[in-house]
């Protein structure tokens, strides 16, 4: 997840890094779905393999001290399968680079860019210049002031609203701080109709596993 | 010789004379409130030795549940007049209606006007309006708007005396839950605020009258099939909005990415237009408000004008408690509250006022704010008042610091604190800014809200006449005042 973060926020204020994604992949098309198995209910993109080492290419020269893991490339793979969110991300980029210097900051800085465009809660934080509280108090004071103003920014929240909205949908209802009271509130608050909590978190076989359920260090 | 015998008695006389102030009958000392908050008893006895009347104490559930907070369904939910879709009623409609009259719109005008109005108001504004609360709303109609009533409020106690011995400041105000977001089950609020004007001492007091009389009546019908509660009611809001100068309508929803927006709009002549968010300061909750701080120096320039809850200084002239809508101005802002997960509360510097002063002025600028009062200042998770239920069979809760729940936490009626329990918002610890701000002491805070709305009324109907000089009638009720800072 931060990973995810820091390369959304690099694409973001990076114009040749997103430029180069875009252009290894030119053509923006939807990829088919399945299911690993048959037995599971989730479903996932039949990305090809190539795809990953394409993207992986272009990412490790942004991101240079550390790896980037396979949900991340897939979760970019993603995103570039639309045009709309293309062009919704070249909007957002425009409106950032215009109200803030993006250059030659801290990783921090860039995962914090990425995080609050998918998080209101971190960024009505930034916005308030709360950053220890989100565990993003290792930024400078320059890039703390950079991150509330672009918080501040009607433009730039707009824009993240709909950037998060088109992939993640009610994923963006989710908190950095998933199970605070507010979201314990309106789950406590909700009709009898209301269907899910607040988060749920993913799974990619059935729960609890098998191996346990049936015996303790057999095989299914 | 003589001198120091002299001195030794003179002394002995004054230590017997300490021992019997103190060793005194006293009344049994309970809390007492200072503003919004509660003090202690150990600081209160000294200066307001004051117990909670029994009167008040024994009353008081069936007077927060009847005259400060209606929300029983027998009224909000099943009284065909509070849900009725007619301009004339007391529906969504009707109180919509009543609010465009007092800001001067026409009778003229049409409703689908106003409706649409009002839509385009709330979905400029709000992403929840926008997204989810206007596409449910079926036609220009107030009565198909998706809401539900949640609450009369009775506000009584915002009133304040200004010079010339008027009440002024009181307010109606109608609390309504938007429905049908089923992924969002509360995910936009709406209050509809009459502002009454200012009314000489013995036209508020009727008022109270009014209200504490309803405390007494019964919601269920009588024998003639009559339901005294509501029928009552009904007139009380009638004469009391007719007696508004100015209405608004405050909105709190959910963003898209789970951020909680803010906006205040005002009912003008023929239109309704966003404004202004008034108290609530444009400021970094994470940034030290010190001596060179915007706030930091309005603090310090208006202390006592602060602390003064009958002070009828204009801040609207100042732009520092003033959110701005206008994107021109400078203080322009888009309010958004930090939520539930919020750590941080206003904070001003060690070098702003004194030791004994600086965190009464910090209370008071940040509990009128929307965002605090709503938030951590107050123990609160966004909202003061819980939803209920779509089948119209439980009342809303409340949120502690109304209650005075001793752990804070929303509850029923049956949690209501008649006594010395105060929901208590443990300050002292929270995370502070650095610089001058890092050791401030930030005082915890104890409330029992309508207990304090209670006292007032309590006040104004049996410690205080008409005639009484200004003076008295802000004496006795300064404990008991909202204390806003406007």
């Amino acid at each position: 997840m931060v990973d995810f973060w820091e390369v959304l926020g690099r694409m973001l204020t990076n114009d040749n890094f997103r430029g180069r994604l875009y252009r290894a992949f030119p053509k923006p098309t939807w990829y088919d779905t399945g299911q690993e198995a048959a037995t599971l209910v989730n479903w996932g993109l039949k990305i090809p393999a190539g795809h990953y080492k394409k993207a992986r290419n272009i990412v490790k020269d942004v991101v240079k001290d550390g790896p980037v893991s396979l949900q991340t490339l897939g979760e970019i793979l993603m995103v570039l399968s639309s045009q709309h969110f293309r062009d919704n991300a070249d909007q957002l980029a425009k409106a950032i680079q215009a109200t803030v210097n993006t250059q030659g900051n801290s990783k921090l800085f860039y995962i914090g860019i990425g995080c609050m465009v998918l998080d209101g809660s971190v960024r009505v934080s930034f916005k308030n210049a709360i950053f220890d509280d989100v565990q993003f108090g290792n930024l400078s004071g320059l890039e703390q002031d950079a991150l509330a103003t672009l918080a501040g920014n009607t433009r730039v929240k707009e824009l993240s609203y709909d950037a998060c909205q088109e992939f993640w949908d009610i994923a963006c209802l989710d908190e950095y701080n998933y199970y605070g009271p507010q979201a314990a509130y309106r789950v406590a608050g909700a009709p009898k109709d209301y269907l899910p909590g607040p988060h749920l978190h993913p799974i990619v076989q059935p729960y609890p596993p098998t191996t346990h359920a049936k015996g303790k260090g057999k095989k299914a | 010789m003589k001198r120091a015998f002299l001195l030794v008695a003179v002394l002995a006389a004054a230590c017997l004379g300490a021992f019997v102030w103190r060793a005194r009958p006293k009344p049994p000392y309970v809390y007492g409130f200072d503003g919004r908050a509660l003090a202690t008893p150990s600081v209160f006895r000294r200066i307001w030795p004051e117990p909670i009347p029994p009167e008040v104490q024994g009353n008081h559930r069936a007077f927060t549940d009847q005259a400060l907070i209606v929300r029983d369904v027998r009224v909000v939910a099943n009284d065909s007049d509070f849900t009725s879709q007619s301009l004339d009623k007391w529906g969504f409609a009707g109180v919509i209606r009543r609010a465009f009259l007092v800001g001067g719109s026409p009778q003229t005008v049409t409703e689908a006007v106003q409706a649409a109005q009002v839509k385009d108001a709330l979905g400029g504004e709000l992403y929840a309006a926008k997204a989810i609360f206007n596409p449910a709303w079926n036609g220009n109609q107030f009565g198909n708007a998706p809401v539900h009533l949640l609450a009369i409020v009775n506000r009584l106690d915002q009133a304040r005396v200004d010079g010339n011995g008027n009440l002024c400041g009181a307010e109606i105000r109608f609390d309504y839950q938007a429905l049908t977001g089923n992924v969002r089950p509360d995910y936009l609020r709406l209050i509809v605020e009459f502002a009454l004007r200012c009314v000489k001492p013995e036209f508020f007091q009727g008022w109270a009258q009014s209200w504490n009389g309803l405390a007494g009546l019964p919601m269920d019908p009588d024998e003639h099939g009559k339901y005294p509660y509501q029928d009552e009611l009904k007139t009380l809001l009638q004469q009391l909005t007719a007696q508004a100068n100015v209405a608004r309508l405050r909105a709190n929803g959910l963003g898209q990415n789970n951020d909680w927006e803010m906006r205040e709009f005002v009912f003008g002549a023929g239109s309704i237009a966003p404004f202004d968010m008034e108290r609530e300061p444009n400021i970094l909750l994470g940034k030290c408000q010190d001596a060179n701080s915007q706030l930091g120096k309005f603090a310090v320039a208006h202390k006592a004008d602060i602390l003064d809850p009958n002070n009828t200084w204009d801040y609207h002239a100042d732009p520092v408690l003033r959110c701005f809508h206008d994107p021109a101005r400078p203080n322009n802002c888009d309010p958004e509250t930090v939520g539930a997960n919020g750590t941080r509360v206003l904070v001003l510097g060690a070098d702003v006022l004194d030791d004994n002063s600086r965190d009464e002025v910090r209370h008071q600028l940040s509990v009128n704010s929307c965002s605090a009062c709503h938030g951590l200042e107050t123990r609160d998770d966004i909202h003061q008042i819980g939803p209920r239920n779509t089948e119209n069979t439980d009342e809303s809760d409340l949120s502690g610091f109304l209650t005075g729940a001793a752990d804070c936490a929303r509850g029923p009626k049956a949690t209501l604190n008649t006594d010395d329990s105060a929901c208590t918002a443990p300050l002292r610890d929270l995370p502070k800014p650095g610089g001058a701000c890092a050791d401030v002491e930030l005082a915890n805070r104890s409330y029992n809200d309508l207990l304090r709305r209670h006292m007032f009324i309590y006040k104004v109907l049996h410690e205080l006449r008409p005639k009484d000089p200004p003076d008295k009638w802000k004496n006795k009720l300064k404990m008991y005042m909202a204390l806003e800072v406007h």
